[in-house]
């Protein structure tokens, strides 16, 4: 007789995410929300970044706060192991800021942020889009995209401009 | 070769097998358009997508790129970037040195979470008495070998949940949601057979909680409840 614990759903162990994309290493990790444990409100994730990309082209904001952790991938000194610049551009005025070591970025709800550009990686990186909303969304030139990952619809990515 | 409509960058025959090959692979059909869509989504490699040249991407929408800012180099925004993340000393062996901490408001006023990366290298009873925050919680057990978090997991920890000390096992990678007012813990890290990565993220300005023996917050910081 299986056990019933009332908790259970506070749990979620399918982190494991294969998205297939050149610049991170494989696989990465990432929570998505309020569908893998109902009741969250964050999305957060895993990413080792392993060449320069161009991540995001375009300003956008969120209607939560978000915050960026960019470390070394290597445990525990992400310090010593932190050897990349990564170019991003802040508010309507888009203020330009270049990281060259471990940060930890606050992005608060309605800041207009982007362009984020890894432009140097000499190090493996870990990186860390830590998202405090239910679900992953942005609001780009007035419209409102959302993702809960590639398992799931793309209802909401579907007219998301893609710049090659 | 068509041109694509919106498009702005070079053509070419080049038939080597590129991400954008990838690309063009799996964008047959509206479900392989959303799945390349989603995919760019999360990063189109700039360098890459300079180097790479462009094949015909039937059936995609592909605008023009956005206008690459001229930006300021003010310094408005300064407050928003932390780099004081190191903490020297581990206060147990059981955890291995450097820590890293984001101390919330302490670090980036305004900023509404605390979060730490602790790689644990021995077991240890962490957290000995149940307790509970006026916000969420997040607690992320992971693997501590980058760049796969979700292997090389090999260690048990016991966790108790609720008014009840519900017992849950924790043997895989895995996150543990901590609804406000919900007691939790103890907290034993039973074994631990490889590293692991632990991080706790509490939506809180300054690190608080109600014990079973009272009120708890971090020297020097502002009570927030």
């Amino acid at each position: 007789m299986s056990e019933t614990k009332k908790y259970a759903a506070n749990l979620f162990s399918g982190l494991r995410d294969d998205m297939p994309l050149d610049y991170m290493a494989k696989p990465s990790a990432y929570f998505r929300g309020a569908h893998q444990i109902p009741g969250a409100s964050i999305n957060i994730g895993w990413q080792v970044i392993v060449k320069p990309t161009f991540m995001e082209k375009a300003p956008h904001t969120h209607d939560c706060d978000e915050y960026f952790a960019i470390l070394g991938a290597q445990l525990p000194d992400v310090f010593g192991s932190f050897d990349a610049e990564i170019e991003l551009w802040m508010g309507p005025e888009k203020e330009y800021h270049l990281i060259t070591q471990p940060t930890f970025v606050f992005i608060p709800k309605g800041l207009l942020h982007c362009p984020l550009n890894f432009k140097t990686v000499n190090k493996p990186l870990m990186f860390q889009a830590i998202h405090l909303g239910p679900r992953f969304h942005k609001i780009m030139a007035g419209k409102e995209y959302w993702f809960e990952g590639p398992d799931r619809s793309m209802e909401g990515w579907k007219s998301h401009p893609v710049w090659w | 070769m068509s041109a694509v409509p919106g498009d702005n960058s070079p053509t070419s025959d080049n038939n080597s097998p590129t991400r954008r090959a990838f690309f063009m692979d799996v964008a047959g059909g509206a479900a392989g358009i959303a799945v390349a869509s989603a995919l760019a989504q999360l990063g189109a490699p700039a360098a890459a997508m300079a180097q790479e040249p462009k094949k015909e991407l039937e059936g995609i929408r592909v605008p023009k790129e956005p206008v690459w800012p001229t930006g300021t180099t003010g310094t408005k925004f300064d407050h928003l970037f932390c780099t004081t993340l190191k903490e020297e000393r581990s206060f147990t062996p059981a955890v291995a040195a450097p820590q890293v901490y984001f101390r919330g408001a302490s670090d980036l006023p305004g900023a509404g979470i605390n979060m730490g990366w602790q790689m644990f290298v021995k077991p240890i009873k962490l957290e000995l008495q149940s307790h509970h925050h006026d916000v969420d919680e997040y607690i992320f057990f992971l693997g501590a070998q980058l760049p796969d978090l979700t292997a090389n997991f090999d260690a048990e920890i016991e966790i108790f949940l609720g008014d009840e000390y519900e017992r849950h096992v924790i043997t895989k990678p895995t996150v543990l949601f901590i609804p406000r007012g919900m007691e939790h813990n103890p907290l034993d890290i039973k074994r631990l057979d490889k590293p692991i990565m632990l991080s706790a993220l509490l939506c809180a300005p300054y690190f608080n909680g109600v014990y079973q023996s009272g009120y708890m917050q971090l020297p020097k910081m502002p009570k927030v409840t």
